[in-house]
């Protein structure tokens, strides 16, 4: 019997190694073969048009890269987009999923029409907007119009006001993400850790001060490591409402200006690699936060 | 990924291939594939089937591509980046000649396949690439003034011609009357470039490859004057700030629910200002667009091409359809059902034709002056350079002649790659 078990026990991860096979294969197909032509291409001049001057280029695309005050300035754009846009919809996701939370009837109501903006495709969210946003036939206008708020009709999209625009726009999609994993986080705090604290004599804002948030920082962390992630690589909202006019460009849309528009794969490439080096890193930061607020709990 | 796409779009390829059959047969029928966009109105089909109908021994199958240019034209450029050969003839857009040609995907035309005289010369010009002819001009498109001919009347003005008369017409009648003076396209995508153009060319500058070569001092000046011509059009209120903002839907809106006097915009616009619906219907007109005084005014060309793919493995078979479906009859019925701007001089004097489109004739006018756009194998690259720097100055982020620099030096290193 114990002799029997060790084998039983190599032959059960045998088997597993065999079942995985398939989904692991898919994986290095799907996954890392992208990834990884992407970064042999990213050394080679390679225009699908002008296939005859395809060659080796060795670091050269890098070096375009550095230089490059296109991507720097749609670098720092992206960085703002990001850091504004995750900002508010943290701030907002966590007042909606505190309402949520205490919501009694007709939950089932409420969850549902939070979460609608979010279930929309980006691309049909994008052009809804940039319906709105329409300075004289959009809704935004006409109601602030009739509200007094303003004179005359604003040009959302133009100089100034764009990135806020999209802003707003990516805000309203993903905020109900956002609250949905926060409305989990306060679900998985138990009650007697809020009668425990109002025993000892916390108000409202002690309990959410000295109970909600360190409980819900988890929650908050993975929040904030998804939309970080999916914000860098806002492409659709900014293509639909401004097609990166007007200082709204991002580093996705440069992206598929040089991949698509010029099938230049050889630099498109490079910025792609450059792109995921700095997602990664971010993501890295982001994971050392979170386990960082698990160790606190 | 480059080499995922080209799988997938070769799959992709392959496998309507499979479907539809391609090639010669064992019943030594020689079959075809026509990629274009869709035709709504039927016609195109409808020829394509009377085609196959006297030419027992050849099948041309019609393939539907995205209406969506961009779309179109990545698809095509991963089809032939593969070298696929099940598609034999493709319908290109007039700015992607140079490129299609310096890639060699498509075959130089047979000499004597058509007559060029019968051709509109803009068309025609956009068919080649380095002296030689790489396509036949299938459908074409110009950029108009609409103009409301009920206000202009009122106020006992002819239709402006220069400039200057154009502005005068938009402070005394426009204003008055609480609609905006002039409308058109000023977003950031290729709609820009064909305005920005079509204002250059009207107060005489050009950045042809020849100009920037030979006198960029002249080019920069011109470039700087009119992107400054164009902002005070804005600053002085005859065009809003959200013109910036506007494509061709959006101007055409505000055209058609009578709330702009000039607008500038392609043909299409007609049909839908004549329709039930539209608030100006019987009180537009079209002319050329306006010009800076002694000069002429130009439109910026668009429409359509047809080309044989190179890789093609029936180039004769192609050719000889390229013939029919280019031809007189066939570019007459596509115009009378479809309503297609024909891109042969002979249909707009075609009493059917006419008939069934009588604005033509105001067309055909508009027709005599036009201009390509930058031929260039990079003309993503080009459009971007002008769609850029053009756009920045407009909105103030940069300084007119610093935009203008820019693009006189990037468009020369492109133009002369």
């Amino acid at each position: 019997m114990s002799r029997a078990a060790p084998t039983k026990r190599r032959r059960e991860s045998r088997l597993a190694v065999w079942l995985l096979a398939p989904s692991l294969a898919f994986v290095a197909l799907l996954g890392a073969f992208p990834v990884l032509s992407q970064f042999v291409l990213s050394f080679t001049h390679y225009n699908m048009k002008f296939a005859d001057e395809r060659g080796f280029a060795g670091l050269e695309n890098f070096a375009r890269l550095a230089a490059d005050a296109t991507f720097l300035q749609d670098f720092w754009q992206t960085i703002y987009f990001t850091v504004i846009s995750v900002g508010f919809e943290l701030a907002f996701g966590l007042a909606a999923a505190l309402v949520l939370n205490r919501i009694g009837r007709g939950r089932a109501a409420m969850n549902t029409s939070i979460v609608l903006p979010w279930a929309l495709p980006t691309v049909v969210a994008a052009t809804m907007w940039s319906l709105i946003l329409n300075d004289r036939m959009g809704l935004l206008n006409s109601v602030l119009v009739k509200l007094g708020a303003i004179d005359a009709p604003v040009v959302w999209l133009g100089p100034g006001l764009a990135m806020g625009s999209i802003i707003l726009a990516d805000v309203w999609k993903t905020t109900p993400f956002v609250a949905i994993i926060l409305l989990a986080g306060l679900k998985s705090i138990p009650d007697q850790y809020y009668e425990a604290a109002s025993l000892d004599g916390a108000g409202r804002w002690h309990q959410f001060r000295f109970v909600t948030v360190p409980l819900l920082r988890p929650f908050i962390a993975i929040a904030l490591l998804f939309r970080t992630m999916d914000a860098f690589r806002v492409f659709d909202i900014v293509w639909v409402l401004t097609g990166g006019a007007t200082k709204t460009e991002t580093l996705s849309v440069y992206i598929y200006r040089m991949l698509f528009r010029y099938s230049d794969l050889g630099y498109g490439s490079a910025m792609t690699v450059a792109l995921f080096l700095i997602v990664f890193l971010i993501s890295l930061g982001l994971l050392k936060l979170l386990k960082a607020s698990r160790e606190t709990v | 990924m480059g080499k995922l796409t080209t799988l997938a779009g070769a799959g992709v390829v392959l496998s309507i291939c499979f479907l539809v059959g391609c090639s010669t047969g064992d019943d030594g029928v020689t079959r075809m594939i026509f990629a274009a966009g869709q035709d709504p109105s039927g016609a195109t089909a409808a020829l394509i089937e009377e085609y196959n109908a006297s030419h027992p021994d050849v099948e041309v199958t019609f393939q539907v591509m995205p209406a969506n240019t961009d779309t179109q034209h990545d698809a095509y450029v991963t089809y032939l980046s593969a070298q696929e050969s099940s598609i034999d003839l493709y319908s290109l857009d007039v700015i992607w000649t140079a490129e299609f040609a310096r890639a060699g995907w498509i075959r130089p035309v047979p000499a004597g396949l058509f007559d060029e005289q019968e051709f509109l010369s803009g068309p025609l010009e956009s068919v080649m690439y380095e002296g030689t002819i790489y396509a036949v001009p299938w459908f074409t498109d110009a950029g108009l003034l609409y103009y409301r001919s009920d206000l202009l009347e009122k106020a006992g003005l002819p239709v402006p011609e220069t400039w200057s008369e154009f502005t005068r017409a938009c402070t005394s009648v426009a204003d008055p009357a609480g609609i905006e003076g002039f409308i058109w396209q000023g977003a950031k995508y290729e709609g820009l470039v064909c305005n920005f153009l079509e204002v250059l060319w009207g107060r005489g500058g050009d950045i042809s490859a020849e100009t920037l070569r030979d006198s960029p001092e002249r080019a920069v000046r011109d470039v700087e004057s009119t992107i400054d011509f164009i902002r005070e059009l804005i600053e002085t209120g005859i065009s809003p700030a959200s013109v910036l903002t506007y494509k061709e839907e959006e101007s055409r809106r505000l055209f058609t629910e009578g709330q702009v006097l000039f607008l500038r915009n392609w043909p299409y616009v007609w049909s839908i200002a004549e329709d039930e619906e539209s608030s100006v219907k019987g009180t537009i007109g079209i002319a050329p667009l306006p010009h800076a005084e002694g000069e002429t005014g130009y439109s910026t060309i668009g429409g359509w091409n047809i080309a044989v793919s190179a890789y093609s493995r029936h180039p004769e078979e192609a050719f000889e359809f390229l013939a029919f479906i280019t031809g007189e009859r066939s570019l007459s019925l596509r115009a009378i059902e479809g309503g297609y701007l024909p891109t042969r001089k002979s249909s707009y004097g075609d009493p059917d034709v006419l008939a069934a489109n009588p604005h033509y004739s105001g067309f055909f006018d508009v027709f005599q002056n036009t201009r390509n756009r930058p031929r260039t194998p990079h003309y993503p690259i080009a459009s971007d350079i002008i769609q850029e720097n053009v756009h920045r100055a407009l909105t103030g982020e940069f300084d007119s002649h610093a935009a203008a620099e820019s693009i006189v030096t990037e468009m020369a290193a492109i133009l002369s790659r």
